[in-house]
């Protein structure tokens, strides 16, 4: 295997380093550098690993290329990841997942898929129910929500990753796991906004800032998803590139715990002081799950706090254990970018 | 970064930003809100679009336009918080006095999608000036020409903002005249405008069954879920013990005291009753026979306290509430299709005696001198015959 599977023949031969500097030189570019790194280190872990890493080196390339040619954009003086790089390749490529691990789940078990309240109004509910919705006081949305399930939905609505056209995944894990932090997800009521702080911070989607209108959790059973699997779709956690400047995605280790190192961990430190996420906790990210599997909707109220504003710097220490430095960073950066060239 | 120290320059960005988005939107058919304008764009283009009309304020495909601008008020006060707790506070002020100026020099030339939008910001934030500046744009007729259904939708933001400050006097006038206005008027505006005009109402214990009976055209067109939330909403704005007051009063209008009138099925007050507690989605859990009480959210009464309550024996023009209770009871159970004693039998009229007798306060002398228990004891056997009677009535 010589060839990039991608875009190759369109990469500069020799890697710009001084797009490198420039990219240090940025808080987020910081990030940015590190997150490939991390996505490097767990593509060894991978399915297809030469995939994997050849993809990351083309990736990589590409976004020096777009530093070099003055593509990026700053939002509040920093550079922009999503913007600068990401976009293309927000939507996921379905065939770079790593497979849920049936033996892991039960099929009964129940598993809760968290989306904002409004990507749910616009791309989960079907148009009349969306209208309903947006007809009734506030007040009620959270009982209107948890009184719908499978059957009220569209046949052709799917929840997850349906590329190009809504990235409404934020999370996936079991309810047993969202219950540690939300007790009130047991229930049929909403989800107070003081446990659905602590579950956004949990599920490292602090940086995601304030939802004035809440998040929705979405339970259906893990066997749905099994069931799916058997037809041929590929039921998945996120990789390498669907963690880098998308938000919904995070990297964590093989084992599926998350870690005090994780990614998680660092966004979960973005989203505020002193969170804390349980050591154990246990992730699992799937792929597109039809509607009509709802099991039942259960609504939070508006989260109302700020994204944290020195956030960069927070993510930036948690991905960097004691044994990792930014010139260690920059190191490794240079040597996946060069090894195509060989 | 947006400037948020001087309220001209952000009302100026407000404008311009509502416009410039506001062309990657159109009003849904039916004009409940604006969706995406595909025909138009692409969904390239509409995320591009976006990013521009929104600049220096990033675009988040996750949220619309009054989250985008909400989610950056949110960063910059934070921001400001850090240096002076008191900046934080005065920058939401600036914002809202932007967003008020921008809503007043909006123009017709700018477009009903500008105006749509900065309302959509206003009704989030519940704007202090909001009512008022609403009623302002309606009464002026500056949308005249535009696209109906950008009016109704237009017409549906305002029923928001009306009903988030039900109590201010704006909102009120907003209450009665939108109905009034067909361009601005769809059923999706309905339960807002009820909810809000029994909120909005001094007396709204009294009249609430008036507001409902007005709106009940529009609001039975909603589907099941929805109807569920406006009808749950008015019942806890009217307050429950008030609700089933009302509904016995109901009962007497429409029965009689000496059941010998049958109500008319079209009789929307009849229609009124079966939604409260005898369809599907009855937000009221009503077994009037059984010990548990009625029941709406967190809200209980018993049946018992509120004929003893309110005195709605009078209403009946008899004197004696336990007769009262047997004519209300047996109307609820034929509403809410409940077989008499279903759980228990007899045993279930002394559960629930007991259980009324539990919730009285003391045993004074106006107790004594209201409810005749030697009667209402007496009476368990009757009950039952009477229940059976009326059962095989209903079922020839």
């Amino acid at each position: 295997m010589t060839e990039a599977s991608h875009g190759g023949g369109n990469e500069p031969r020799m890697p710009p380093l001084n797009e490198i500097k420039k990219l240090r030189s940025d808080p987020n570019g910081r990030i940015f550098l590190a997150q490939i790194v991390r996505a490097n280190r767990h593509s060894s872990q991978g399915i297809d690993q030469t995939l994997a890493k050849e993809r990351l080196r083309s990736f990589a390339l590409r976004s020096l290329k777009r530093v070099q040619d003055g593509q990026i954009v700053k939002t509040r003086g920093k550079i922009d990841i999503e913007r600068s790089f990401a976009n293309p390749i927000l939507a996921p490529e379905w065939d770079t997942y790593l497979h849920l691990d049936e033996t892991r789940i039960r099929s009964e078990e129940p598993l809760v898929h968290v989306m904002t309240w409004n990507v749910f109004m616009q791309f989960v509910l079907p148009p009349k129910l969306t209208e309903e919705a947006l007809s009734i006081p506030k007040e009620g949305l959270a009982e209107f929500v948890s009184d719908l399930s499978g059957p009220q939905f569209d046949e052709t609505t799917r929840i997850g990753i349906v590329p190009k056209r809504s990235l409404n995944l934020l999370w996936a894990t079991t309810l047993e796991d969202v219950l540690k932090v939300a007790p009130s997800a047991a229930g049929n009521g909403p989800i107070p906004s003081a446990e659905a702080n602590a579950l956004r911070n949990y599920l490292g989607l602090g940086h995601r800032g304030p939802e004035p209108r809440g998040l929705v959790l979405i339970v259906f059973r893990a066997g749905t998803l099994v069931n799916h699997l058997r037809n041929g779709e590929k039921v998945s956690r996120p990789f390498a590139f669907e963690g880098i400047g998308n938000q919904r995605f995070h990297l964590f280790p093989e084992d599926m715990q998350a870690r005090e190192d994780g990614w998680n961990r660092a966004l979960d430190l973005a989203g505020a002081a002193g969170g804390r996420l349980q050591p154990g906790a246990r992730e699992v990210v799937m792929t597109s799950l039809a509607a009509t599997d709802i099991e039942r909707c259960i609504k939070t109220e508006g989260i109302g706090m700020p994204p944290c504003a020195e956030k960069e710097d927070l993510i930036l220490k948690a991905m960097l254990d004691d044994t990792c430095t930014m010139d260690q960073i920059e190191q490794e950066f240079r040597q996946l970018v060069e090894t195509g060239n060989d | 970064m947006i400037d948020f120290t001087d309220p001209d320059v952000l009302s100026h960005w407000l404008i311009g930003s509502a416009v410039r988005y506001g062309r990657t939107i159109v009003a849904r058919p039916g004009g409940v809100d604006a969706i995406d304008n595909t025909d138009r764009f692409s969904l390239t283009q509409l995320r591009e679009e976006r990013e521009r009309a929104l600049s220096p304020v990033p675009y988040d495909v996750e949220l619309d336009y009054p989250g985008c601008v909400i989610k950056e008020i949110g960063c910059s006060v934070q921001i400001a918080e850090r240096e002076d707790f008191m900046l934080a506070a005065t920058r939401e002020a600036i914002f809202d006095q932007a967003l008020s100026r921008a809503l007043q020099s909006w123009e017709q030339e700018d477009g009903p999608a500008a105006i749509y939008l900065l309302l959509g910001i206003a009704s989030e934030r519940r704007l202090n000036d909001a009512p008022a500046i609403a009623r302002m744009l309606l009464s002026k007729g500056w949308m005249t020409g535009f696209d109906p259904d950008w009016k109704r939708a237009i017409g549906h933001r305002i029923a928001v903002i009306a009903y988030n400050s039900a109590t201010k006097i704006d909102s009120g006038v907003l209450f009665d005249t939108l109905p009034a206005k067909p361009d601005f008027w769809s059923y999706h505006s309905s339960g807002f405008v009820c909810v809000g005009t029994i909120l909005h109402s001094e007396l709204r214990q009294n009249r609430w069954k008036d507001i409902a009976l007005k709106h009940l055209p529009d609001l039975t067109q909603f589907g099941e879920f929805a109807l569920k939330q406006h009808l749950r909403k008015i019942v806890l704005s009217a307050q429950l013990g008030f609700v089933v007051r009302d509904s016995c009063f109901l009962i007497a209008d429409l029965w009689g005291a000496e059941e010998t009138r049958k109500p008319s099925r079209g009789d929307p007050r009849h229609r009124l009753l079966k939604l409260l507690y005898g369809s599907a989605i009855a937000p009221i859990t009503a077994e009037p026979h059984q010990p548990r009480p009625m029941w709406c959210d967190h809200d209980k009464v018993t049946l018992f306290d509120v004929v003893r309550e309110h005195d709605v024996a009078r209403k009946f023009g008899k004197a004696d509430v336990s007769d009262v209770m047997l004519i209300c009871g047996a109307r609820f159970e034929e509403i809410t299709k409940t077989k008499r004693f279903s759980s228990g039998g007899p045993d279930a009229f002394w559960g629930a005696l007991d259980s009324a007798m539990g919730s009285m306060p003391s045993w004074g002398d106006d107790v004594a001198e209201t409810v005749d228990f030697e009667r209402l004891y007496q009476s368990a056997d009757l009950w039952t015959d009477a229940g059976e009677d009326a059962g095989d009535k209903r079922d020839a």
